[in-house]
């Protein structure tokens, strides 16, 4: 068993009074064991609800359609039961730290309360042990165990999110999904916490998800990145396949790579993608990207491009490369 | 415009904003003593005439107090605010609403900066109710259109009737941008205008504010924690900890030459898309966290966490900005042993 994860395709639509907002439509990737994946994309392409649907948890009127596959560490999880998902899947296989976790605390409990909650939903323990192994967690993530008397308000956005860590791992989950895990913090408090990550990773041997809009933070770890664009997956590769010397290969993310700001190389003007992402409720025909495409042919209009292998481990899902 | 050095439109003299929180009734009944809160502890610095100034630093590092003692929307501890010359710190009334119609701000949350209940048409003509500029209603609204146009939101007629939740955040930075221009300022406060806008039109939105600033000859004090854009953005950095400046310069000449650790520390916490990075644990060049501002360590704000800091830096004065040369301004003692 070498796939902690395999999706397959996979979709989500929102039933919505103006249409069916088809949010993911045909995604398939898998995820190796120890291995870090990046989600990138514009806000509204689907990486969240990615997230999500791992969980089987989409918020209504989302609805993971019939035929998608979501295999975790070899069991089917589309074919288990609501309870079953509950009391086996979530958290004790997957745990997701969500976006703007550290505002998702309660102020009116301390942080060790709302840590024990997870504890006493799903293990049989006494409140001894649990205010232990609080303790250890709370080490784990470098902070000191005094933290479990604290209240959220007494605590920096840096340690609260640590505190959302240390929660996510607690059933020891074999696959973590992170959802933009340091946007709302500074910079040296990001690179603590990505670092911090690296070495649980390795202590617990952990898979990631790792969700963000930030390419030049992916670079730093993930081993493989998948581009998503309106719901789908436009370019999936190794990081050195995408920041490598030869670059990405589809326009998207040639461009998302181009808007990026970078500190070290002073540059005159930046790139950016016209336009935003489309409407879901009725995608643009063909290749969901050419409105906003600079190299966009006339198959690109009409045809939609399949997702294809242009090298091992490479797939892109652009006519241009289609030989 | 060519930017001159000494035709300043903004000086900050030794500013100071410190806060002082009300103490509860046992606290000040059991002799609880006030700790003061020194959220902006002395900045100086000159905004030239028709420059991109960045102000940069950590959360709880001071920028966006900053912002608002320029706004004057708070009233400073101490120190002056100087404003073509003229010293407008304790101006009265009818100065202040004069001087908040030559400086205006554009806010860091377009979605919550304008009224929902608005069409855009009503978000920009209400500055112009506001500071009862002469004109009826048709020559407002043409007003309304010509900003529209500067800021590139085409054709503008069909915007006015819009509302904002009709907008992409892209599109509402560019109506509050408008918002400013509209009252012909001279001086424009940006608190991270773009943090909330996503990547990719982040660089649109900054192309036409500076293309608004060049063609309008007007000034930005441009507040950011993003080294990056504010590379690309600006003309002069100030880089802010604990309240104080650490260090000051022409924005190159600061990021590809830091002087003082703070900065070096945040250039190097940078990610950057480069592969061969992912097995490696980057050494993060300073630990912990910004400490509170209501307990400021002694000597060097800074020493804390500094990895050069020796007894003399904790135990000294607090080091004053001096000046290297070219502009460049750094407050570390110790800049030449860390070289």
């Amino acid at each position: 068993m070498d796939n902690i994860l395999d999706v397959k395709n996979l979709r989500l639509y929102y039933h919505t009074s103006k249409g069916v907002v088809k949010a993911l439509d045909d995604v398939s990737f898998t995820l190796k064991k120890g291995e870090t994946l990046g989600l990138v994309g514009e806000s509204g392409c689907g990486k969240t609800t990615t997230g999500v649907a791992l969980l089987r948890m989409p918020s209504p009127p989302g609805r993971i359609e019939e035929g998608s596959k979501i295999v975790v560490d070899g069991i089917d999880i589309m074919t288990l039961s609501e309870k079953d998902i509950r009391k086996d899947v979530r958290w004790e296989e997957i745990s997701m730290v969500f976006q703007g976790a550290m505002n998702c605390l309660t102020p009116v409990y301390t942080i060790g309360k709302q840590m024990m909650e997870t504890l006493q939903e799903h293990r049989d323990m006494d409140k001894k042990q649990a205010e232990e192994l609080i303790k250890e967690y709370l080490g784990l993530v470098g902070l000191p165990p005094e933290v479990a008397g604290r209240y959220p308000h007494e605590l920096s956005g840096g340690m609260k999110q640590r505190v959302v860590i240390a929660t996510a791992l607690f059933l020891k989950p074999k696959l973590v999904i992170l959802d933009e895990p340091t946007t709302a913090l500074d910079v040296i408090v990001q690179a603590q916490i990505v670092n911090l990550l690296k070495k649980l990773k390795k202590t617990f041997d952990l898979s990631f998800i790792f969700i963000t809009h930030d390419l030049a933070l992916e670079a730093e770890i993930c081993d493989r990145i998948c581009v998503m664009y309106a719901g789908k997956i436009a370019e999936l590769g190794t990081n050195q396949q995408i920041y490598g010397k030869q670059g990405p290969a589809h326009p998207y993310t040639e461009k998302l790579l181009a808007a990026t700001p970078l500190l070290k190389k002073k540059v005159d003007t930046l790139s950016f993608i016209p336009g935003a992402p489309p409407d879901l409720i009725h995608p643009p025909t063909g290749c969901r990207f050419h409105p906003r495409c600079h190299v966009a042919m006339d198959k690109c209009r009409e045809e939609e491009p399949p997702l294809l292998e242009i090298e091992p481990g490479h797939m892109v899902a652009c006519w241009r490369c289609v030989k | 415009m060519s930017i001159n050095e000494n035709d300043n439109i903004l000086r900050l003299v030794d500013l100071k904003k410190h806060f002082t929180p009300h103490l509860g009734l046992v606290k000040s009944l059991t002799g609880g003593t006030k700790k003061v809160i020194k959220a902006v502890d002395g900045i100086t610095f000159n905004i030239r005439r028709g420059e991109i100034f960045g102000l940069i630093g950590e959360s709880g590092s001071g920028k966006t107090t900053t912002g608002k003692l320029v706004m004057k929307l708070l009233e400073p501890t101490s120190g002056q605010l100087i404003f073509n010359d003229e010293d407008v710190t304790n101006s009265n009334k009818e100065r202040t609403i004069r001087y908040r119609r030559e400086v205006q701000m554009i806010f860091q949350d377009p979605y919550a900066s304008m009224n929902p209940r608005f069409k855009i048409n009503d978000v920009l003509r209400e500055p112009l109710i506001i500071h009862k500029i002469a004109g009826d209603r048709t020559q407002h609204e043409e007003m309304v259109i010509k900003a529209l146009r500067e800021v590139k939101l085409n054709p503008p007629e069909e915007f006015t009737t819009r509302f904002p939740h009709m907008l992409s955040g892209g599109q509402r930075q560019r109506v509050s941008t408008a918002r400013t221009l509209i009252l012909n300022p001279m001086m424009l406060v940006a608190d991270e205008p773009v943090s909330m806008i996503d990547l990719s039109t982040r660089a649109e939105i900054l192309a036409m504010m500076k293309d608004v600033q060049r063609h309008m000859n007007l000034t930005y004090l441009y507040i950011t924690h993003d080294l990056s854009t504010a590379r690309y953005f600006t003309d002069r950095i100030a880089v802010m900890y604990l309240g104080r400046i650490v260090e000051m310069g022409p924005a190159d000449e600061l990021i590809d030459n830091p002087l003082h650790p703070y900065t070096r520390a945040l250039i190097s916490a940078v990610p950057e898309p480069e592969t061969g990075k992912v097995d490696i644990i980057k050494e993060v060049p300073i630990s912990g966290e910004i400490p509170s501002p209501a307990n400021i360590p002694s000597g060097c704000r800074f020493h804390t966490r500094c990895p050069f800091a020796k007894p003399e830096c904790s135990e000294l004065e607090e080091p004053e900005l001096m000046d290297v040369g070219g502009g460049h301004m750094h407050a570390c003692r110790r800049w030449k042993e860390i070289g």
